[in-house]
Order: C-alpha cells, then structure tokens, then sequence
C-alpha cells in the first residue's frame, strides 16, 4: 500500500477523442509533485479524472483506498481541489467560500468558523475574511481558494495551475506553502506550467504528454536536459538565469 | 436579520389590513364572522402560495445557477392548470365516480391539478433521465408549458360549448385566492410543509452549489441528488400554489431576487427572507385586486404579472443586473 495518491491505468476518452490513455503516477505523502507537461497535454483532464468529474477507465487509490467508491463526504475529506478559476459569480464573504470546505464535515458557515480563520491565517490571507469575493484580485482569490481546500483538512491536495494568476512574490510564497504542506504529510499534486518552479519547489515530477506518462519519479531524475528536449522541444541552457526568494515580512 | 423581522411584520400588517378589506361590513350581526372567516383563509391562501412559489423559485435558481430559472419553467406549473382544466372539461364523467368513492365534489379539480403537475413531473424527470444534462431538463420544462398551454386552450374552447364549464374553467385558469377554503389548503398542506423541510434541509448543500456543479462535487455535495429533490420538491410547492391559487406568475421568478439584494446568497437567510417576502408580495397583490376600482374580479395572476413585470425589468437594470444575483 502507498501512502498518498496512486493512479494506475487512468483513460479518459471525451467526445469519442481519447484524452488521457494508460496514466499512472504516484504522488505520495511528505512531496510535492509537480504534473507538467505541454499545452493540451490532459493535465487538468487528470486531475478532474482523479476527482471523479469526468469519467474514467482504471484506478485511484488514496491511502490504499479506492477513491471511487468513497461517499461523497468522505471523498471531499479525502481530496481537496483548487481548481484555475472558480465558477463562483455569486457576491460572498471571504469566510462563507473558505466555509464550503467544511462542508464535507458538516459544518455550516458558523460552525466552521475556527477552520475557516486558521485556513486563511495559513495562506497569508486572515485580512481578507470580511472582504466580498468579488472584490478581490486573481491572486487573492486563489489563496482563498487554496484555503477552502485546506479547510477541509483533506490529505492530498490537487491543485490546477495555482500560481497561473499570482504575481512573482505571490507565486513564491504559494509554492513555499506548497512545499511546506507537503513536508507537513499531505500529498500535493499540482500542475505547474513553470519548470523553473518545478525544478526549484517540488520533490518530484509527473510529466504528461500526448494523455500519457512520459517520466515520473524524483524530480533530478525527471526533469533533465534529455526530456526537455523529448517533450517540450527546448534544450536546456544553463546561463545562471535569476532567481527570487521573498523577503521577510517588514523588511524593508 | 433586520430584513427578516422587517419581511414579518410587513406579512402581519399585510394579514391585518386583508382581514379588514373587501364587500361586507364586519360589523353585521349575522354575517360579520362569516365575513372574517372568508377574508382569513382568503389571507392565508395569499400568504402560502406566495411563500411556496418563492421558495420554489430559490430553489430552481440556485441549483440551476440561472437567475431566469422560476418554477414555472419546470412545465408543472402548466401541468397542474392543464390538470385542473381536464377536471373541470370531464366533470360529468369524472364527479359520479368520484361520489361513489366518497372524494368531496369541490376537492375534484385541486385534485386534478396535483394529477397534472405530477404529470407533467415525470415526463420532465424521464426527458432529464434520458438526457443526462441540465440545459435540456429547463428546456424540457418550457416545451411542456407551450404544449400544456396549447392543450389549455383547446379545452376551454371545448368547454365553450357550456356556458357553466366555459365560465368555470375560465375562472379556474385565471386563478385566485378568494374562493380558496380550509379543505383545499388542508390538501396542499402536505406538500408545503414537504417542500419547506426540504429546502431548509438544501440550504448548506445549495450555498456550496454557488461555486458551481463541479467545485460542489468535488467539496462533497451530491450533486445529482440534491438536484433531483429539489426539482421534485419544487413541482410539489408549484401544483400546491397552483392548487389554493392558481396560476400566480413572477412571483417565483422576481422575489428570491428581491430577497438577495437584501440578505445576500446565503439560503440560511435567503429561503425564510424570500417565504416572507413571496407572501407579502402575493397578499399585497390580492389586496390591489380588492382596492382595484372594477366592475368584475381582477384575476391575481394578472396582477402579480403586471406588478412583477417592472419590478424584474428593473432588477434587471438596475445595479449588477441579474447575471451575479442566482
């Protein structure tokens, strides 16, 4: 038995076209794994595979357990998601979208009030909680997306593209959080378009092309010059290209 | 919580001037307390049909995300009239039989309309079943409303035949609330009371469904079924209005809007605030029937219509419009 998230022969066919064909991956507890790979690849068709949002042939064990027969509840406890962009249109406070996470608890808005502050106080963003959602810039709203996943307390944690609309500090602060939570015992899986940041942030790598498993394992043995090539097309130049780290909170 | 106890005594003073207003003095000695007896179950009809369309129309809206969505777009609104109309057009075949089994001769047609609403149900479940996605289950329902309408239609022109049948389902189908009496309440009371408990039970399950179908799954929601009950308890609210006070449009469509700008999305808040505010709305309309300077009975739904119309076209233009309010 794995601990964490175990795909194994994952197909999705959509619209007659097959999507994904024969994926596996593993994405174990205590790493960040980064899922890369070209445009049109099925990246986000895989993580919504997992997640049981579109049809799909083969498996997906969680802790050994086969996610698809899990009631929903327990499904939503089990794996949280952060989808690119959320569908929610509606005008709502900050804490009543991070409440949804509770859900799956049985938690309503008030009863969910103390996961929904530590959530958020976990992604940097606690001076958000009175604000409207609607109101909020793309950055902010994905760190309170990725706070209504963590409040849901859900061991593995599968994120669609979460720096896609954060600026440079944003992004780094989210993948460090990323980081963190995967030391911490979560399994993370999370698409990242950024090979840089892949190769900076994350323990290992799944990469995706075509709707198959081209590599995975620990990212050193993933991302090297040979498969940039394969799959992307790029070679690999080592030119002490820049790097960032965020500073310290009041550092001027 | 303001807007709420503002919604309540606004449905007590409405209650209270409906008991006060109408023909007949209420202080005649013989016909004073028959007077205030009609006048009261005149204004509890207004009130629950007016709470149940609202309700329904929270409902229908929030788990179909579209601010346009109102019961009646589901087709048993339609179904539930067709039903009463097909009643009333076969009342001589009908009324025997229906003696013989000991059914009261004026629960015949509310009957009949429950009949027709569940009807016109299962064939918008079994076209949703076969379909297998939402977009064709609305259209389902609005082709069944134009088809049930043709058949309306055709049966008052069937019942034209008779001067008594034509001028009763005529009546019928304009609907109202001032010939509703206990026992015809008393039989929609099920499916109120149902329709209630069940939308206060989707209240958390809806307010998650704000992110949309696929966000709610994968947040623990089951999607599917909470969708299936809440369009079989919205048909159950809609033939119960339908049946103490016909067809009452726009109250469905334009109150759960109304009650947003002012309690925001929560259906904790929104379902009880949009209840209140559907039977304020449908009491202060039937009060504009009695007030209306007329030589006939203005139909209810003629006035709900007329007054709900601007207030929607409003809405809808005014701040935000409509496209963030479901």
């Amino acid at each position: 038995m794995t601990d964490g998230l175990e795909v194994q022969g994952l197909g999705v066919v959509l619209r007659g076209r097959a999507v994904l064909e024969d994926v596996s991956l593993l994405a174990p507890r205590g790493a960040f794994t980064a899922l890369i790979g070209p445009n049109g690849a099925g990246k986000s068709t895989l993580l919504r595979a997992v997640l049981g949002l579109v049809p799909a042939g083969g498996s997906v064990r969680v802790d050994g357990v086969d996610a698809r027969v899990l009631p929903p509840e327990i499904r939503a406890r089990t794996m949280a998601w952060v989808p690119q962009r959320s569908a929610l249109r509606a005008s709502l406070p900050v804490h009543a979208v991070v409440a949804q996470g509770r859900h799956a608890h049985g938690e309503g808005p008030r009863t969910a009030r103390k996961h929904v502050d530590a959530a958020l106080a976990r992604v940097g963003a606690a001076r958000l909680v009175d604000r409207d959602v609607a109101t909020l810039s793309g950055g902010e709203a994905q760190c309170v997306l990725l706070a209504r996943a963590l409040a849901t307390e859900a061991p593995v944690l599968l994120l669609d593209e979460p720096t896609a609309a954060l600026d440079l500090a944003g992004s780094l602060r989210v993948l460090g959080l990323l980081r963190a939570l995967a030391e911490d015992g979560h399994a993370v899986l999370a698409v990242l378009h950024g090979i840089p940041d892949a190769l900076r942030h994350a323990h290992r790598a799944v990469v995706l092309a075509g709707g198959r498993t081209h590599a995975a394992g620990p990212m050193a043995e993933v991302l090297t010059p040979a498969r940039l090539a394969q799959t992307w097309g790029v070679r690999w130049v080592e030119a002490g290209a820049p790097a960032f780290d965020p500073l310290a909170p009041g550092t001027p | 919580m303001r807007a709420l106890v503002a919604l309540a005594l606004a449905c007590v003073a409405l209650a209270a001037a409906s008991c006060l207003v109408g023909p007949g003095d209420l202080r005649d000695p013989t016909l004073g307390d028959t007077f205030l007896t009609l006048r009261a179950w005149r204004t509890v009809a207004a009130l629950v049909a007016g709470a149940a369309l609202a309700v329904a129309g929270v409902l229908v809206q929030g788990v179909f995300h579209n601010p346009l969505a109102s019961p009646d777009v589901l087709g048993t609104t339609a179904g539930a009239t067709l039903g009463g109309q097909a009643t009333l057009l076969a009342w001589g075949a009908l009324a025997p039989g229906a003696a013989a089994l000991g059914v009261p001769g004026d629960l015949l047609v509310p009957l009949g309309s429950l009949a027709g609403a569940w009807v016109a149900l299962g064939l918008v479940a079994a076209a949703g079943r076969l379909a297998r996605d939402r977009l064709a289950l609305l259209l389902t329902g609005v082709l069944l409303s134009t088809v049930c309408a043709s058949l309306g239609g055709l049966a008052t022109s069937l019942a034209m035949e008779s001067w008594e049948v034509g001028r009763a389902l005529v009546a019928f189908t304009l609907g109202g609330v001032d010939g509703t009496g206990p026992r015809r309440i008393a039989t929609a009371l099920p499916w109120l009371v149902g329709g209630a408990v069940a939308a206060a039970s989707f209240a958390r399950p809806l307010d998650v469904l704000l992110s949309g179908d696929e966000e709610a799954h994968a947040l623990g929601v089951d999607v599917a079924r909470v969708r299936r009950w809440s369009v079989a308890w919205v048909a159950a609210l809609a033939s119960a209005a339908t049946l103490v006070g016909g067809q009452v449009p726009f109250v469905g469509l334009v109150v759960p809007h109304l009650a947003r700008r002012h309690v925001g999305h929560a259906h904790g808040w929104l379902l009880p605030a949009s209840a209140l505010g559907g039977g304020a709305f449908v009491l202060a309309c039937d009060l504009l029937v009695r007030l209306l300077p007329t030589r006939g009975t203005v139909p209810l739904g003629a006035v709900t219509g007329l007054v709900g119309a601007p207030v929607f076209v409003a809405l809808l233009l005014g701040r935000g419009g409509l496209a963030e309010e479901s």
